[in-house]
C-alpha cells in the first residue's frame, strides 16, 4: 500500500517504502554517516585538538596500531577476552544446570524463583568492592561478577525453555516409553534450545559488559582498565581508541552471536 | 533486547505460572543469612564480618551527617535520571513505533547502539560534563533510556490496526490518538520497561559513582575498600539492596495492576472453537 494518501494520519502505519524517494536503509546510512561526520568534523574543526573529541579516523588508526600492539595484545585484549570467555562458559553451563534443576524439582523453582526476578533491580556491582579486598585484583573478583551477572539471564530463560514442551509432545514421549534420557535428549533440550540460546545471547552480552565495568573500577590489566588509566592520565586518543575497539569488537560479535542462534533456532525456520 | 525478552508478555505470562508460593524462598534466605554467618565466625577474620556486625556498621554510619548526605545524593540522581529516562524513552519511542518507515530506519541503528555496552561509553560523560552529579545522573540517564525507548516502540509497532483506522474515521489527530489509543494499548510492556529501566537506571549510577562520583553511595564502597573496611562495605550493600529493593517491589505492583487493567482480556468461553 502507498504511503501518503491524502489526509491520512501518519498513525495509521500505511506501510511504505519510501519517504523523500529513499529507502529505508538509504536513510540509515545516511544518519550513520551524518554522525560520524559530525564528530569527524567537530573535533577537527569546532574542538580543534582539544582533550575533549579526536577525530574517528584518528580513534580508528590508533585502534589499528593497538592491534599489532604486543603490549596491548598481550595485557589487556587478551585478558579481557579470556575473562569474558571463561565467565560466560561458567555462566551457561551454571545457568542450563540451575534452569534443569527448576524445571525437574518445583521446590527449587520456588526457592529460586524470586531471587532470579529482583537480582537485576539491585546493583550486583555493588559487591566488586567486597570481592576485591577478599581475593584481590586479579581474575577471581572479576570472573566472579561477570559469571553471576550473566548466569542469571541464562537460568531464566533455560527454565523457561524447558517448562515451554508442548503437553501433547510430553504425552507422545510418555505413550512410546522414551527413557529419562532419551526424554532429555531427543524432546526437553531441542524444545528449550531457542530460549537457552536466546539466554546465552544475552549472558554473553552481559559478560562483556561486567568484565569492562569491573576492569574500569579496580583491576590492573584489561581493555577497561587501559581505556580507565588513558581517561585518567588525559590520553584521549587512546580511550577512544579503547571505546572504538570494544564498541566493533562488540557489534560483530553480537552479530555473529546473532547468526548462529538464528541458524541453530528451529523456531526461525 | 534483554529489555524486550523480560517484558515480552508471553515470557511473562509463562515466569507468573512457573512461580508459585514464598516458604522456599524464606529457606533459602535463611541458609544464605545462616552461611554467611557461621562463615565469618569461623574465619573470625577483619576480612569477613558478621551480618550483625555489617549491620551496626551501617547504623553507625546512617548517624554521620556526610554519610546521609551521600545517600541522599544518590537517591535525588536516581530520581531524576530515572524519570527522566523512563518519561524520554515512553515517549520518543512511542511516537517512532507508531510510524512503520521511520522504525524501520531507526529501531536497527538503535538495536545497535544498545549491543556496544554502555559501560565503555562513560569515560565519555565525564570528559564532556566533568566529575560529580551531572555526569554520574547523565550516564545513569543514558544506562536506562535506550531500554525504554526500545520497549515502548516495539509495544506502539504492536497497537492493533483497527483501532487505529477507527481513530482515522472519526478524525482523531496526530497527537490525541496517543493518550486515546497508543497509550492504553502500550500501558502492559511501559509498566514491565519501567521496572527493567528502574535496575538499569540504578546499576548505570552506582557503577559512575564508583568509577568517578564526588559523592553518593558508589564513591562511599571505593572509599571504604581504600581504608578495607569490610564491615562499612557489607552494610552500604545491604542498604544498596534495600533501596534497590523497596521501588522495585512497588514497579512489581503496578505493572500487575496495569496489566490486570489495560492488558489483553481472556476470550470469554465458548468463544473458541
Amino acid at each position: 500500500m502507498r504511503a501518503g494518501r491524502r489526509g491520512a494520519p501518519g498513525y495509521l502505519r500505511l506501510d511504505r517504502s519510501r519517504a523523500g524517494g529513499l529507502p529505508a536503509w538509504a536513510w540509515r546510512t545516511i544518519i550513520v554517516a551524518a554522525a560520524l561526520g559530525a564528530v569527524e568534523l567537530t573535533a577537527r574543526f569546532a574542538l580543534d585538538g582539544s582533550y575533549e573529541l579526536v577525530p574517528i579516523t584518528t580513534m580508528a588508526e590508533r585502534a589499528a596500531e593497538l592491534l599489532v600492539d604486543p603490549g596491548f595484545l598481550t595485557q589487556h585484549l587478551l585478558w579481557s577476552s579470556v575473562s569474558v570467555l571463561v565467565s560466560f562458559t561458567a555462566a551457561a553451563v551454571i545457568g542450563i544446570a540451575l534452569g534443569y534443576l527448576m524445571h525437574g524439582h518445583p521446590w527449587w523453582n520456588r526457592a529460586l524463583r524470586p531471587y532470579l526476578s529482583v537480582f537485576y533491580a539491585v546493583p550486583i556491582f555493588a559487591l566488586y568492592p567486597l570481592l576485591v579486598v577478599v581475593f584481590g585484583t586479579g581474575l577471581m573478583p572479576i570472573l566472579l561478577i561477570a559469571t553471576a551477572f550473566s548466569a542469571v539471564v541464562v537460568t531464566t530463560h533455560a527454565s523457561l525453555g524447558f517448562a515451554s514442551v508442548p503437553q501433547n509432545v510430553d504425552k507422545l514421549a510418555t505413550a512410546v516409553r522414551t527413557s529419562r534420557s532419551q526424554y532429555v535428549r531427543l524432546v526437553l533440550f531441542p524444545a528449550a534450545l531457542p530460549d537457552i540460546i536466546a539466554g546465552a545471547r544475552l549472558g554473553f552480552a552481559y559478560s562483556i559488559t561486567a568484565v569492562l565495568a569491573s576492569e574500569f573500577i579496580l583491576s590492573t590489566r584489561g581493555v577497561g582498565h587501559f581505556i580507565s588509566t588513558a581517561y585518567a592520565g588525559f590520553m584521549s586518543v587512546d580511550m577512544y581508541a579503547g571505546i572504538f575497539l570494544v564498541a566493533a569488537f562488540s557489534l560483530v560479535l553480537i552479530a555473529v552471536v546473532d547468526r548462529a542462534a538464528a541458524h541453530l533456532d528451529w523456531r526461525r525456520r | 533486547m534483554t529489555a524486550l525478552a523480560e517484558a515480552s508478555p508471553s515470557l511473562k505470562r509463562r515466569t507468573r505460572t512457573i512461580g508459585g508460593r514464598g516458604g522456599p524462598a524464606l529457606v533459602v534466605a535463611f541458609v544464605a543469612v545462616a552461611v554467611w554467618w557461621a562463615g565469618a565466625v569461623v574465619a573470625d577474620s577483619a576480612v569477613v564480618p558478621t551480618p550483625d556486625q555489617s549491620l551496626r556498621s551501617l547504623v553507625t554510619e546512617l548517624a554521620q551527617p556526610s554519610f546521609r548526605a551521600s545517600v541522599f545524593d544518590t537517591l535525588r540522581v536516581l530520581v531524576q535520571s530515572y524519570l527522566s529516562a523512563a518519561v524520554v524513552g515512553a515517549v520518543v519511542g512511542a511516537l517512532l513505533g507508531v510510524r512503520p518507515f521511520w522504525s524501520r530506519v531507526a529501531l536497527p541503528l538503535a538495536y545497535a547502539v544498545n549491543t556496544v555496552p554502555k559501560v565503555t561509553l562513560f569515560p565519555i560523560f565525564f570528559v564532556f560534563l566533568g566529575l560529580g552529579n551531572l555526569s554520574c545522573g547523565s550516564f545513569a540517564f543514558f544506562s536506562g533510556v535506550l531500554p525504554m525507548f526500545l520497549i515502548a516502540a516495539e509495544a506502539a509497532r504492536g497497537v492493533p490496526q483497527a483501532q487505529l483506522k477507527l481513530a482515522a474515521s472519526l478524525r482523531v489527530g496526530d497527537l490525541r490518538v496517543l493518550p486515546m489509543v497508543v497509550w492504553p494499548a502500550v500501558m502492559p510492556a511501559v509498566a514491565a520497561g519501567l521496572r527493567l529501566t528502574f535496575g538499569f537506571t540504578f546499576l548505570g549510577l552506582i557503577v559512575a559513582e564508583m568509577f568517578a562520583g564526588s559523592s553518593g553511595l558508589g564513591q562511599q564502597l571505593l572509599r571504604n575498600v581504600a581504608l578495607a573496611r569490610m564491615e562499612y562495605i557489607a552494610g552500604e550493600i545491604v542498604l544498596i539492596a534495600l533501596l534497590a529493593l523497596v521501588p522495585f517491589l512497588l514497579l512489581t505492583w503496578l505493572e500487575r495492576r496495569i496489566s490486570d487493567r489495560f492488558g489483553p482480556r481472556p476470550a470469554p468461553r465458548g468463544s473458541r472453537p
